[in-house]
């Protein structure tokens, strides 16, 4: 499903991020990205986005090469993503609902549609009563409920998170994964990028890990 | 599209002072350009019927016969570029004389009896379409074996056709700078819109929307400042029009037989549309150069 052949990744300002990775990722899989600061994950995450080009090498998502998607065909592909950060990236000026319908509707859906399908999500993610909150209203585990209600409302064939508990204490942390891992059920691939190794044990999952811009380790927990 | 248009209007109220900034930037160029306009059109309005009082006289030699200065009259007729050509006979001219000059003297008249001093002064007295086709006819007629003299008001023609050109390259030029100042307000103003709404903007480019739907409410914005930096000039230039037309008439009206306002719906017939354009075009010139340069997807 998701294929690395190569790539290398070197910043204009000189940085190497990335050196010679390759990997794929099967579809429905759940994968851990871990390493130290600077080892190259949220590149990783920026290339798999299109937000930055590799120097060197491929990137294939459903045997499709990244590379040769054309600029205007960018959202079309981005559509198929969902993602979240570790600082949640909300819109602060928007309710909960707001915010989540933002999503379907920059996709163009239909009033109806959108009215049907964000309350439904956001009672999977446990918000069904906070429609109307704001951000500044919510934890920061609430918070991350929402953004993840709203990487997940157009259905995402994968699901990139970025750090996803960072900003999260342990329980608010372990609630994120349980929903991450909901959401894997029904399907789709997530990739998660995090440091937090406490996690990334006690989820069981394959688990990848960089270091200086290398994948160093490539193993399935137990 | 009701989406972009509600954010174009949240992204005007946010900025508000480079939005007002903007929307007086425009509106002084409208203005200055309405102001231009409605001068220009008036003082054509004034040379235009000073082109129908200035005109050439044209004299001929002597033993002329009258038929010929008809077939000369019916030439310039159909030539196209007269408006009005006049045959004064030398009796005429005579009689007219004596009218404007012997003040109904009777023995004056009598004296010269059946004497007709000004028996070569048959004329004929051609009024112009375009002031500035009068030397190119003025140089034909001189040419004419029949003509003996042309006279011509040469100056009065040059002058104002020269204050006419110069007044349409100085506001020309005022407004070209005006036009720049515009859009380089625009620019700031959805600059500071962009910066505004980054984390907005950068949300909608991760989940898939398009060039066109980012950039959309900005490209509204800049609509929305043109049309209301046309409409507010244009309100305040009608009022203005309306109320100083009415002045100058009742102020001078006597004293320049010549000048006459042109009608404010002749005005702003052209000047509506003309401004319109010109709004909405700085708007969407400024905010298409500026989400080009600043949004990608």
């Amino acid at each position: 499903m998701i294929r690395l052949e190569n790539i290398s990744m070197t910043y204009p300002a000189g940085v190497t991020a990335l050196q010679d990775v390759s990997l794929s990722i099967e579809k429905g899989e759940f994968v851990f990205v871990t390493g130290s600061s600077g080892s190259g994950k949220s590149t990783l995450i920026k290339l798999l986005l299109c937000e930055v080009k590799p120097t060197k090498g491929n990137i294939y998502i459903q045997g499709k090469n990244l590379g040769n998607i054309k600029r205007r065909k960018l959202p079309l592909y981005r559509r198929k993503l969902g993602v979240v950060f570790q600082d949640f990236r909300l819109l602060k000026d928007r309710n909960v609902y707001e915010n989540v319908a933002f999503a379907q509707r920059v996709i163009g859906k239909s009033k109806q549609y959108i009215h049907h399908q964000v309350p439904q999500i956001l009672e999977v993610m446990g918000l069904g009563d906070k429609l109307k909150a704001f951000p500044n209203q919510l934890s920061g585990g609430e918070q991350q409920r929402v953004a993840l209600a709203r990487a997940v409302v157009n259905h995402p064939i994968v699901l990139l998170a970025d750090e996803p508990t960072g900003n999260l204490d342990p329980k608010n942390s372990m609630e994120i994964m349980e929903l991450l891992e909901e959401i894997n059920k029904t399907g789709t691939t997530v990739i998660v990028v995090t440091h937090n190794l406490e996690i990334v044990k006690a989820m069981k999952k394959r688990v990848i890990t960089l270091e200086k811009g290398k994948i160093i380790k490539d193993e399935r927990m137990e | 599209m009701l989406y972009s248009m509600k954010q174009a209007f949240q992204n005007i109220f946010r900025n508000r002072f480079f939005s007002l900034a903007s929307i007086g930037t425009i509106g002084a160029s409208i203005f200055i350009f309405g102001v231009i306009y409605m001068v220009l059109m008036n003082v054509e309005g004034v040379l235009h019927s000073a082109e129908k009082t200035v005109g050439i006289t044209v004299f001929f030699e002597e033993g002329t016969k009258e038929e010929d200065i008809f077939l000369l009259k019916e030439e310039l007729l159909s030539g196209g570029e007269t408006e009005k050509v006049e045959y004064t006979s030398a009796k005429e001219a005579w009689e007219s004389f004596q009218k404007d000059y012997f003040n109904q003297d009777e023995e004056l008249i009598k004296a010269f009896g059946e004497d007709n001093p000004l028996k070569e002064s048959a004329s004929l007295d051609i009024y112009l379409k375009n002031v500035e086709s009068q030397k190119k006819l003025v140089g034909e007629l001189k040419e004419n074996p029949i003509v003996r003299k042309v006279n011509s008001s040469d100056t009065i023609a040059k002058q104002m056709s020269q204050m006419n050109r110069m007044a349409g390259l100085v506001s020309a030029a005022l407004l070209g700078i005006l036009l720049i100042v515009a859009v380089f307000l625009i620019q700031t103003t959805i600059r500071t819109g962009i910066f505004v709404r980054r984390d907005e903007i950068a949300i909608m480019k991760l989940i898939g929307a398009t060039d066109g739907m980012v950039r959309a409410p900005f490209v509204i914005e800049g609509i929305v400042i043109g049309i209301v930096g046309a409409c507010i000039p244009l309100a305040v230039l009608y009022v203005m029009y309306v109320k100083l037309g009415r002045m100058i008439v009742q102020q001078f009206g006597d004293a320049l037989p010549l000048f006459s306002i042109v009608d404010t719906e002749t005005i702003f017939v052209t000047l509506v549309p003309i401004a319109m354009v010109l709004g909405v075009g700085i708007g969407l010139f400024g905010s298409i150069i500026t989400v080009r340069r600043h949004i990608r997807v």
